[in-house]
């Protein structure tokens, strides 16, 4: 399982096994301020991190952060 | 900064002829009011109605109550802003007519959604959803009607207008007369005695149409933590919308009757060296914002030199986030910290009650709970409206305003959510 999340954080303390960091509450996969050929580059970002999480195998709850995302 | 607050007490509200003080008895003209109030041209009609303390009857629509205020000396106005002026105030004398409020009820016909919409908000003045402090004044009902025509936007700020228009009215009445009692409120130096700063938790939003809070008339946005004085607190430069006063909103009323800031008040000089208040908006959008607005408020508390802080909040989850990681940010810099919040828990309290901590929030003031359900018996009489929705994007149903009501949680009903201590919800360990 893997949870995208704007509060990593949050998620980390309640258990979730592999939490991506995303972008905003309002708007976790993406970022609708950028230009539309931006946004789509992050939600990518964002959404290949969640699979490339996927493959790995994790003991504790673990955040893993999209290269591009701060 | 030194204020006098002069109250002039009311026991009775009564509907005659014309309006005036008369003692504790405060005589309002229906017709007056009804006037001022369709003065403006976005609402068209208006019905005047009080409400008392015990009595079986509910205010739907309830939109803000307000205190009749009005600085009779020193700089400023009380609830500044409103009509343009932004002197600083919470110095010289103001008057209060206490026991009572300007209520506002009125239905909003723009069918909006999410946060910026407009809330369904109950009042109860008896039974068990009479948790407001609103539940324990005289309540002069302001029911209002919109003309057609125009958007949210201008509805809310013609709504807002006519109460605080209307509570001036009123407090008008006491300029000639002599208070019953005055308090002098000062931050006098206290040297000693631990000092303690009140770090007062607000949700907004950056955008809205109609913004969450306004400081002198100004929305809040996306601001950082600041200082505020409570004296200007007790003028009313911070206020709330006219948006809906469900459980998450407390009311204008609330914010100048503010239970801890009149507390740490009582204790200056006493037992503690109250240093003063400051405003922290909440809910940012990213975790790093809410760490560094934190970080903020910690830094200002720091450089006031407290030794102590009181945090509340307000909101029903985003915003606590921000709560917990000043609480943080406080203990690490040696600031002892008592944090002030509602729980969760889920319908039977058997459910995690907070949805975030940290290892330093080590002293926590439980006011009661959000989720559990609570059912509102029938009344003789609503005011306001006939009908109502609870839940307005849920479809076009409405319910008797009168009837049954059950509720799925505290939300809807008006100081539902006892943020700062004012309400009468315990919790009890068993």
């Amino acid at each position: 399982m893997v949870l995208i999340s704007a509060m990593p954080q949050l998620a980390q303390q309640v258990g979730a096994s592999r939490v991506v960091a995303g972008r905003k509450i309002p708007h976790p996969c993406g970022d609708p301020t950028l230009p539309p050929e931006l946004d789509f580059k992050v939600r990518g970002e964002i959404v290949g991190m969640a699979l490339k999480a996927l493959e790995e195998n994790v003991t504790d709850p673990k955040i893993f952060v999209p290269i591009s995302t701060n | 900064m030194r204020l006098e607050l002069a109250t002039f007490p009311v026991s009775q509200v009564t509907l005659d002829g014309s309006t005036r003080l008369e003692g504790r008895n405060l005589h309002v003209s229906r017709e007056e009011l009804s006037k001022l109030i369709t003065a403006d041209v976005r609402l068209s009609h208006a019905e005047v109605d009080v409400v008392e303390p015990g009595e079986s009857v509910r205010v739907v629509h309830f939109c803000d109550a307000i205190e009749p205020r009005i600085k009779v000396q020193g700089p400023g106005e009380c609830y500044p802003g409103l009509t343009g002026s932004v002197e600083t105030v919470g110095a010289g004398c103001t008057h209060r007519l206490a026991g009572v409020s300007v209520a506002l009820s009125a239905e909003y016909p723009v069918k909006g959604s999410g946060v910026g919409a407009a809330h369904e908000a109950v009042l109860e003045m008896s039974g068990p959803g009479a948790v407001s402090p609103l539940s324990q004044t005289i309540n002069l009902v302001l029911s209002v009607k919109f003309a057609s025509g125009f958007g949210q936007t201008e509805y809310h700020e013609a709504l807002r207008a006519a109460g605080f228009k209307v509570a001036r009215h009123l407090a008008q009445l006491t300029l000639d007369k002599e208070a019953e009692h005055v308090q002098l409120f000062e931050l006098a130096p206290a040297s000693g005695l631990p000092k303690v700063v009140y770090i007062h938790q607000l949700l907004t939003h950056v955008s809205l149409p109609v913004p969450y809070l306004f400081w002198y008339g100004r929305a809040i946005t996306d601001w950082m933590p600041f200082w505020a004085h409570p004296n200007e607190l007790l003028d009313g430069a911070l206020l709330p919308n006219a948006l809906g006063a469900y459980a998450a909103k407390p009311s204008s009323w609330e914010h100048v009757n503010h239970p801890v800031v009149q507390r740490l008040y009582e204790q200056h000089g006493k037992s503690l060296d109250f240093l003063g208040v400051i405003v922290h908006r909440t809910r940012f959008e990213t975790f790093e914002e809410k760490q560094l607005s934190a970080n903020q408020a910690a830094k200002l508390a720091q450089l006031m030199g407290a030794q102590g802080a009181i945090i509340t909040w307000i909101g029903a989850g985003n915003a606590f986030i921000e709560g917990m990681l000043t609480a943080q940010a406080l203990e690490r810099m040696g600031i002892k910290t008592v944090f002030m919040t509602y729980e969760h828990g889920g319908k039977e309290g058997t459910e995690s009650p907070l949805m975030f901590s940290v290892p330093e929030a080590d002293a926590i003031v439980s006011l009661g709970s959000l989720d559990r359900r609570i059912t509102l018996p029938p009344v003789d009489r609503a005011v306001g409206d006939m009908t109502l929705s609870i839940d307005r994007e849920a479809g076009p149903e409405r319910v008797s305003a009168s009837g049954e009501l059950k509720l799925d949680w505290f939300l809807p009903v008006a100081s539902g959510l006892d943020h700062w201590g004012a309400g009468t919800q315990i919790c009890t360990a068993y």
